[in-house]
C-alpha cells in the first residue's frame, strides 16, 4: 500500500511537470492581479469598527454576568441546605426507635457496671427507661395468698 | 504591493521576513488595529484573487473578502502559530466561499475528466502560448477564467492556490485539510480541465 501510494505521487508529480501542465500554470500565473477599491477598505475599517465596539462590550457583560452568576447560585444552594426539605425530617422519626433502643441499652450496661457489678443479673438490675416486667417480682399472688 | 489612493498608485510595504510577520502576528492578537490594518493590506488583493474565482458574484465576493478579515480580526487570539498566517487566512476564505455556494446553490457546468491516455496536449510551439503574449490578450484571459469558473471548487481552489498564490503543496494540504497526494491529483485534474477548454478555444478559433 504504501508502495503503491508512493509510485502514485510520483506518477503524479511526474504528470504535473509534463509540459502542457506547466503552460497552463504559466497561464493561470499570469492572470491579472486583483485590486480592491479605497471604498472597500473603509468599509472594512467601518465593520472592524464595530466588532472591536462588541467585543469590548461582551467582556464588560462577562465582568458583570459571572460573578452575579456565581452569587446567585451561591445563594440557592445556602437555601436549599438551610431549609431542608419536610420529608428529609420524616424519614428521620424511624431512627430514633433504634437510637432509644441502643441508648437503653447502654444506659443499663452502664447500670449494671455502677450498680450491680458482682453478684447481680441484669434481670434485677433495672432504669426508669424499662418498665419493671410485672412477672419479675419478689412476692408473687400466691404469696400474697398465704399472708 | 500597491494600492490605489485616488489616481495614485502607492507601494506597500510587505512583511517580507518571518520575524516581522511573527511581531505582526504578537501585535494582531493583542488587538493591535494599526498592526492588523497592516496584515489587511498585505493579503487583501491575493484573498479577494482567490474568493471571487470561488465566488461568481463580484459584489458577493468583496463582502466575503471583508467577511474574511473580519473573522480574522475576531479569532485572532485563538490563531496559534502552527501554520503561517497566510495558510490560516486562505483556510477561512476557502470555508467561507465553500459555506456561500452551498447556499447560493451554484451548479458549475463541469467538463468530463480527462482521459491522461489520450495522450492530447497544448502544442507549446503555438505562439498564444507564450505567456508574454497571453497577458496582453484579454479574451484569451476571459476563456481562462471562464474556464476555471466552470470547474468545481474542489479543483478551483487547488489551482488558484498552486499556480497563482505559488502555495506548495504541503502549504495547500494544511490549508484546504486534505492529503497532499489529494492535492497533487486535484491539480492535475485542474489543469487538464483547462487545457480541454483552450483546446476547444483555440481549435474554435482556428
Amino acid at each position: 500500500m504504501v508502495n503503491k501510494k508512493s509510485q502514485n505521487s510520483g506518477m503524479n508529480d511526474e504528470m504535473l511537470d509534463s509540459v502542457g501542465q506547466q503552460a497552463v500554470r504559466k497561464i493561470v500565473q499570469a492572470l491579472p492581479e486583483d485590486s480592491l477599491s479605497m471604498a472597500w477598505r473603509s468599509s472594512l475599517n467601518e465593520r472592524l469598527v464595530v466588532a472591536v465596539a462588541q467585543k469590548q462590550k461582551k467582556k464588560r457583560m462577562a465582568w458583570i454576568v459571572r460573578p452575579a452568576l456565581g452569587l446567585s447560585l451561591a445563594t440557592v444552594f445556602a437555601l436549599i441546605v438551610m431549609f431542608q426539605p419536610s420529608w428529609r425530617r420524616s424519614m428521620a422519626t424511624p431512627d430514633r426507635g433504634i437510637e432509644s433502643a441502643i441508648m437503653s441499652d447502654h444506659h443499663n450496661s452502664v447500670l449494671l457496671n455502677d450498680v450491680g457489678n458482682a453478684g447481680l443479673n441484669a434481670n434485677e438490675v433495672t432504669s426508669e427507661a424499662n418498665p419493671e416486667d410485672p412477672d419479675d417480682d419478689m412476692w408473687s399472688d400466691a404469696d400474697a395468698q398465704s399472708l | 504591493m500597491e494600492i490605489c489612493i485616488g489616481s495614485a498608485r502607492v507601494k506597500l510595504r510587505e512583511p517580507s521576513n518571518q520575524a516581522s510577520e511573527a511581531a505582526l502576528v504578537d501585535r494582531c492578537r493583542r488587538q493591535d488595529f494599526e498592526a492588523f490594518g497592516q496584515l489587511v493590506d498585505a493579503y487583501q488583493n491575493r484573498v479577494f484573487g482567490f474568493v471571487r474565482r470561488m465566488i461568481v458574484n463580484p459584489e458577493e465576493a468583496a463582502d466575503t473578502t471583508q467577511d474574511v478579515f473580519i473573522r480574522a480580526f475576531q479569532n485572532f487570539d485563538r490563531f496559534d502559530g502552527r501554520c503561517s498566517v497566510r495558510t490560516w487566512l486562505f483556510r477561512i476564505a476557502y470555508h467561507l466561499c465553500v459555506d456561500k455556494a452551498r447556499k447560493n446553490v451554484r451548479s458549475p457546468q463541469e467538463v468530463g475528466l480527462y482521459d491522461p491516455a489520450d495522450g492530447d496536449e497544448i502544442d507549446v510551439a503555438d505562439t498564444r502560448w507564450q505567456p508574454e503574449q497571453i497577458a496582453i490578450d484579454e479574451e484569451l484571459m476571459t476563456v481562462v477564467e471562464e474556464g476555471i469558473s466552470s470547474m468545481s471548487e474542489k479543483l478551483r481552489s487547488v489551482l488558484i492556490l498552486h499556480d497563482k498564490e505559488d502555495m506548495a503543496y504541503e502549504e495547500i494540504a494544511q490549508t484546504l485539510g486534505l492529503p497532499v497526494g489529494t492535492v497533487k491529483s486535484r491539480l492535475f485534474l485542474a489543469r487538464a480541465h483547462l487545457q480541454e477548454v483552450l483546446k476547444r478555444y483555440m481549435e474554435a478559433g482556428a
